[in-house]
């Protein structure tokens, strides 16, 4: 695909670049291992999210199939690695690569089907998955959930401290900001648009709707993969039930919609405010009240939803627009 | 590919039906290189069926479409699209949150143009049709005569094209956008020797322009020659022109 060559310098924003260099400082600051475990959630579910936002925000397909890729990487990683002694560094790159082959069935299978019958399909093929899963761990002697060893070392992604998992879940964020960056300098990004737009002028324009759509979204599948793959390796523990799990998807649509799709820094904005308020609902209201803090977190999410309906970054947008000081200072956002 | 005297478009035999409607009933008819034809008929008589079934947007039944002697009913639209067949829409339908500017480049990156050549195309394009002021607005911004121009310049865009098929292209416009858009059809025609299949109750605007017409009625063709020879077909009289 070629780039804007002429103009690559001139697109790098240096407010998102300077923001992405605080988020980076800031294990180093917060160096409490509670922090740290907030600060690898984020990160590892920002970049779940712009995964997702690549597909259903650029491309405009609302796709509820990411709970397959997450869960196909996530065993993927974990089985080659407790069954087979497979590093999980190739267990995430080779989980990446399930999430890419369940991609083009669900793709094919669902490609044809528009707005909410799209949404529903990819819902039930994840959910098929789901209980493929279900029923195939049901038939090995270890039953349902599988606990992956805990041994320390790089080559293991297991750690004895917080700190190495938030660094490399920050470099996994930087990853799928660049890569969407790279898109956007595309003419794949053109193409996305005029899809989101109007998909039918678009292929009467030439576009190969059903190729660009399969490659995002094999793009996409690769990297909520690689995202379950870690979450796997993170935890220790994984079992279909929580790994294919609607709930955990939805969390990173939230977070992805709240801080506003089909931009870069969305997801990042929408993680960023609405995990550590998720962790901080569960720990302080949690416990017998935890129901309290879902009704707090749903009221919060509402809210934002009526201020600012486009997310976040709309509203950031807006307010740049209406103010001539903020035009200005736009120029330096994205 | 084009052989002296064979037509460029051959739409053979067509068959279309929507449940129990036939929207095209054995439909034939040629369009040879370079003309520009004319595809007229009353509300519903299938105009707008005929121009889904060359652009792929609908599959037919029966019959068979022939462009440049190769079958295309079996092709998809976007394939149809880099053989040199575009399309507009009788309601514009232009991306329109993206800018004028980026619109027009779609059809040429789908193409394989880069981007600097798409982009200067666009330009001087935009500036052709006196839209170069407004190419980094968004297309949602613009006049309902405006998104019409930029719907069919737009189409210009694809460097294969060799036949445009327009549906109803000046409905509801500015008689000044008309201006330019009759002017864009001539100079295309004449200088880059694009052939057109125009649909449209403008008589006016087809007896300037159109070399042949063809007049359809019920998803029939009732009558085919030039505007003097249609216009004194009885059954055209009786059907579409008035008696």
């Amino acid at each position: 695909m070629a780039l804007h060559t002429d103009t690559i310098l001139g697109r790098i924003r240096p407010i998102p670049v300077l923001s992405l260099m605080l988020l980076g400082i800031a294990p180093f600051i917060y160096s409490h291992p509670f922090y740290l475990h907030v600060l690898t959630l984020t990160f590892l579910f920002a970049f779940v999210s712009g995964a997702w936002n690549l597909i259903s925000g650029y491309g405009g397909l609302f796709s509820l199939a990411h709970a397959a890729f997450f869960g196909v990487g996530a065993y993927t990683t974990a089985i080659l690695y407790v069954d087979h002694g497979i590093t999980p560094w190739l267990g995430l790159f080779l989980g990446g690569l399930g999430g890419i082959v369940v991609a083009l069935i669900i793709g094919f299978a669902t490609f044809r089907l528009r707005q909410f019958f799209f949404v529903l399909s990819t819902l039930a093929c994840s959910e098929a998955i789901h209980a493929l899963f279900t029923y195939w761990r049901l038939q090995v002697p270890t039953g349902l959930g599988t606990t992956i060893p805990r041994n320390p070392g790089f080559m293991n992604l297991t750690f004895g401290t917080e700190l190495p998992y938030t660094i490399i879940t920050y470099v996994f964020l930087l990853v799928i900001v660049l890569i969407v960056w790279i898109i956007n300098q595309t003419r794949i990004n053109y193409f996305l648009r005029a899809i989101k737009n109007d998909e039918d002028a678009a292929i009467c324009m030439g576009v190969d709707v059903f190729k660009v759509k399969l490659l995002i979204f094999s793009i996409s599948a690769f990297f909520t993969a690689v995202g379950g793959g870690f979450y796997a390796m993170y935890n220790l523990y994984i079992e279909p039930d929580s790994i294919f799990s609607v709930d955990l998807m939805i969390q990173y649509i939230v977070f992805a919609i709240v801080g506003g799709m089909a931009t870069i820094a969305g997801p990042i904005i929408g993680t960023v405010v609405l995990l550590p308020l998720t962790v901080f609902f569960r720990g302080w209201i949690g416990g017998l009240m935890a129901p309290l803090g879902f009704f707090v977190y749903g009221i919060l999410l509402v809210i934002v939803i009526l201020l600012v309906p486009g997310g976040i970054m709309q509203g950031i947008k807006s307010l740049m627009g209406e103010n001539r000081w903020m035009k200005k200072a736009s120029l330096c956002w994205m | 590919m084009d052989e002296k005297g064979k037509p460029l478009l051959d739409v053979k035999d067509v068959v279309k039906t929507f449940g129990g409607l036939m929207a095209a009933n054995h439909v034939s008819f040629q369009v040879m290189k370079g003309e520009i034809r004319g595809l007229i008929g009353p509300n519903a008589s299938g105009k707008t069926t005929i121009i889904n079934l060359i652009s792929g947007m609908y599959s037919i039944n029966d019959g068979a479409i022939f462009f440049s002697g190769n079958r295309i009913d079996r092709l998809r639209p976007d394939v149809i699209a880099s053989i040199g067949i575009m399309r507009t829409f009788q309601i514009s339908r232009v991306f329109r949150d993206m800018t004028v500017l980026e619109n027009m480049m779609v059809p040429s990156l789908s193409q394989g143009q880069t981007m600097l050549k798409a982009r200067r195309r666009a330009k001087e394009l935009l500036e052709f049709v006196l839209l170069e002021t407004l190419m980094h607005e968004p297309a949602r911004m613009l006049s309902g005569g405006q998104i019409m121009l930029l719907q069919i310049v737009r189409g210009f865009m694809n460097e294969h094209l060799r036949l445009y098929l327009m549906d109803e292209p000046f409905a509801g416009v500015h008689q000044s956008i008309k201006g330019t858009i009759l002017r864009a059809i001539s100079t295309m025609n004449q200088e880059n020797g694009v052939t057109f299949l125009i649909v449209s109750h403008e008589m006016t605007a087809i007896r300037n322009l159109c070399h042949q017409i063809t007049v359809l009625h019920e998803g029939e063709v009732i009558s085919q020659g030039t505007m003097e020879e249609v216009a004194s077909d009885p059954l055209v009289i009786d059907s579409y022109l008035g008696g």
